[in-house]
């Protein structure tokens, strides 16, 4: 029934735009009636050429004032089909009035599941507005949304929210007081509907005001600004015959903010302070299953938080080869649940962070970061999980440029985290987290031939303090060195050769025999050819070669033992021609084969035990149409067949169709 | 030129020096072992393994081990953003993750396990490709404040995305689809416990 509500309203909205627009039409009747006798006529007449030129303006005058727009689409994609109709109509009713009135319908059919997805909007909205004084709104609209459960106990019940509301904002943004700026806001807001296992009634107000000065000290320019903003909310809520409510909800907030000098040289500093009281029934543990049976189960959550946070901000130059950064910040936080007790936390950050970009040459700069940080958290009195967490950075990182063409860029950071639990007795999970990273890349364009190289290192070490945990200590380690070619011999070829050797492996400080060893090889070759202007081909080949094994102490120092290994290729073909502008077929096939050892010992020797073989690919087949029809709309279709295989494929994903069409149309 | 030498001499010197920028704290000598091995995971079915026993497990290896670096995420169902809050689930990837489990180790002490599929292992869909596997199904986590204490049961229907990356078998996503029979969800479990990151 509500389908076929929004198609009427949709039919509706577009007879109602169509009967205006051919009331315009009709006011505008001699232009109308000059393109009659053109049409009549298989004469060219000059002068009603001229006539039509002449009368043209109005035409589009009217057009201006209303303006519906419906769009039309259907996607289909491996998981569902979606589609949906949407109407939208503005209207510019002078005096500064606007109207925009607009329904959806969508529908979403999944393809695993028999299950359908409904969603339907409606909204009217009224505004009017005068530029550089104030802007006002007036909406209504309705939600609503239904969907299917598959979870146990409510198995294919639906789950609808279903909310009408009304609002009202009013803006006043003409500077008060004498400052630069100013905004003085008011809103409100009615709201009544289902929730899935509640029906909810709420009205809601609040208001904010803003002010700016722009000013000048010392010659320098000085922003000062600050606000304030309050709201409140109450709320009843139904659960079967159970009412709960009013629930009164509120918040509140003030910032202030500062800004001195130019963009070059400037220091900022801003301030905020939140307040919330939120009260909501909540289903117990989050879940309504038990609520719908029982809605004496339900729960009054009452939230109170309070957030303060302090940013200041600096930046000088005071060479022309040397600029720094500084940053501070701080904020405290503190939040209290009633029902959800662990919820409830509070906590209190500080951090400092410089930062030194270096110029020491035309060609290149350097830069150096610093950064330091401690947070606490605190669940409580009684809770073992309360912790104090401090945080070191430094970074550096070079840019350089050699001749014209050739770039080297290199970065360095080490990172230094420590985990101070507050209960450390009962809860002994102190630990350190030091992390090392450095890489450098090098590029040169010769001729034709592009090189890239990139190298990587890592060095991540985990330390438990307590002997309970800390035989689990290790450091991660990883190694990659990756050569990037691409060589275009003519205008329309590029061919890529993208090599990677990659070498991680993890050793455990105490326990040895849980070390752990992967090398990854692997190399890429990507082709594109552009024989013509509206064919491309695309080729691409991967082969990657990983083995992995333990990396235990030996009586020689340590000893790699292999025990499995991969090899697998992969091959993908793109293909795509333009038959027309705006008109295209595309063909691409994709191709995985994977082949997995796994080793043995024999006589002292490795061997291959056995080996398992993985397939899997597919292709698609489509094309891509685009055509505009003037100002009055257009049709965007892009079709494909697809079909993939693989060691386990539902059938839905085997063979379907993807699609992702529009026709969207302007009256 | 030279002061480019001079500079990345530097940071060489910083990045290759491994260990004497910081003074990180001396750790004690272990005074016991871990009874969860670690298996090298060559099959997706692995990973889980290496999930279920790093959740059993007093230290994190396991768990840690079996998280992709890069992709990982948690996604919520709607209702659980909705009425813990979505800020709660915000980012939420491998290093929130990890803090996560940290205080789920703190808070239950007794047993934790958890099982990915129906009882019996089983998913409702697999779809499986080479180096990919999508599995979506029931899962139940169960976890014991204190040793022989009531458990807690949190369960759901989620899909679990696993990747073969260069490490092996790991776990990229996790997503929350709903919530089944009376229990409240790993999303919930997530949300109401996420420490500050």
């Amino acid at each position: 029934m509500r389908t076929r509500i929004g198609t009427a309203a949709i039919l509706l909205a577009l007879a109602c735009s169509m009967l205006w627009r051919t009331e315009i039409l009709a006011a505008a009747a001699p232009s109308d009636t000059t393109s009659k006798t053109k049409a009549d006529s298989t004469k060219v007449n000059t002068a009603t050429d001229t006539t039509r030129t002449k009368t043209a303006p109005d035409t589009t005058k009217a057009h201006e004032r209303i303006a519906p727009v419906a769009k039309s689409y259907v996607t289909s994609t491996s998981s569902d089909i979606s589609f949906g109709n949407r109407v939208d109509i503005t209207t510019d009713a002078g005096k500064g009035w606007t109207l925009m009135n607009s329904v959806s319908v969508d529908r979403r059919q999944y393809r695993q599941n028999k299950i359908q997805d409904l969603s339907e909007t409606f909204m009217n909205q009224a505004a009017k507005g005068r530029p550089g004084l104030y802007a006002a709104v007036f909406s209504i609209g309705e939600n609503y949304h239904k969907t299917k459960t598959l979870g146990l106990g409510r198995f294919g019940q639906d789950i609808i929210f279903d909310n009408e509301d009304a609002n009202l904002a009013l803006n006043y943004i003409k500077p008060v007081l004498k400052a630069s700026t100013s905004k003085l806001a008011v809103a409100g807001d009615v709201r009544r509907g289902l929730n899935d296992f509640k029906y909810d009634r709420d009205f809601a107000g609040s208001g904010t005001s803003s002010l700016n000065y722009a000013l000048s000290l010392f010659g320098s320019p000085l922003t000062v600004g600050g606000g304030v903003g309050g709201s409140l909310k109450r709320e009843t809520s139904d659960i079967g015959r159970r009412r709960f409510g009013p629930l009164r909800s509120n918040a509140d907030t003030l910032n202030a903010s500062m800004t001195y000098g130019p963009d070059a040289k400037a220091l900022n500093a801003t301030y905020s302070v939140y307040n919330v009281l939120d009260r909501k029934v909540m289903p117990p543990l989050g879940n309504t299953y038990e609520v719908l049976n029982d809605p004496s189960k339900a729960q009054q959550e009452e939230a109170r938080s309070r957030v303060a946070e302090l940013d200041v901000n600096s930046t000088t130059q005071p060479f022309s080869f040397l600029g720094l950064d500084l940053k501070y910040k701080h904020s405290v936080s503190d939040s209290k649940y009633k029902v959800d007790t662990r919820l409830s936390s509070s906590s209190k950050d500080n951090s400092l962070g410089a930062t030194a970009n270096y110029l020491y040459a035309s060609s290149g700069s350097v830069r150096f970061s610093v950064t330091t940080s401690e947070d606490i958290s605190d669940y409580g009195p009684v809770s073992l999980s309360s912790y104090r967490e401090r945080k070191h950075l430094v970074g550096v990182g070079l840019n350089q440029t050699i001749g014209d063409s050739v770039s080297v860029t290199a970065n360095g950071s080490g990172s230094l985290r420590q985990d101070f639990y507050l209960n450390r007795v009962q809860n002994p999970r102190d630990a350190d987290y030091l992390y090392y990273h450095g890489d450098v890349s090098f590029r040169a364009p010769f001729r034709k031939i592009t090189t890239n190289v990139t190298m990587l290192s890592e060095r991540y070490s985990t330390i438990n303090i307590d002997g309970t945990f800390s035989g689990d200590n290790r450091i991660d380690y990883k190694y990659q060195v990756e050569p990037v070619i691409t060589v275009r011999p003519a205008p329309w070829i590029a061919i890529t050769q993208d090599y990677m050797v990659k070498i991680e492996y993890t050793e455990f400080v105490f326990t040895a025999d849980k070390n752990y060893l992967n090398r990854t090889t692997s190399v890429s070759t990507e082709a594109n050819f552009a024989p013509m202007g509206a064919l491309s081909f695309l080729f691409r080949h991967s082969y990657l070669m990983r083995d992995t094994g333990s990396y235990l102490q030996g009586d020689v120092g340590k000893v790699y033992s292999p025990t499995n290994g991969t090899r697998e290729h992969s091959l993908d073909l793109t293909l795509g021609y333009q038959l027309a502008p705006g008109f295209s077929v595309t063909m691409s096939d994709g191709f995985k084969i994977q082949d997995n050892d796994v080793f043995g010992g024999l006589n002292g020797r490795v061997i291959t035990l056995y080996t398992t073989t993985f397939k899997s690919g597919g292709m698609r087949a489509g094309f891509t149409k685009t055509k505009k029809y003037g100002d009055y709309g257009e049709i965007a279709l892009d079709v494909a067949y697809v079909r993939n295989y693989g060691p386990f494929i539902t059938p839905q994903l085997r063979e379907y169709v993807e699609a992702n069409s529009a026709v969207t149309l302007r009256f | 030129m030279r002061r480019l030498f001079m500079t990345a001499a530097l940071i060489l010197a910083m990045t290759g020096s491994g260990g004497c920028l910081f003074e990180p704290r001396e750790a004690e000598k272990p005074s016991g072992t871990d009874q969860y091995p670690w298996v090298v995971p060559n099959v997706y079915n692995d990973a889980l393994h290496n999930l279920t026993t790093g959740l059993a497990s007093n230290v994190d290896s396991n768990y840690q081990r079996s998280l992709d670096d890069a992709t990982f995420a948690f996604f919520p169902t709607t209702a659980d953003a909705t009425n813990i809050g979505a800020d709660k689930f915000a980012g939420w990837n491998k290093a929130v993750e990890l803090k996560w489990l940290d205080r789920i180790k703190t808070l239950y002490s007794g047993a934790r396990t958890i099982r990915f599929g129906d009882a019996s292992g089983n998913f409702t869909s697999k779809i499986e490709q080479v180096s990919r596997v999508v599995l979506e199904g029931e899962y139940e986590i169960d976890l014991e404040p204190t040793a022989g204490a009531p458990k807690e049961v949190y369960a759901g229907i989620a899909r679990f995305t696993l990747i073969q990356g260069t490490q092996g078998w790991v776990m990229s996503e996790w997503t929350d689809l709903e919530a089944s029979g009376p229990h409240p969800t790993a999303g919930y479990l997530r949300g109401t416990l996420r420490q500050t990151l």
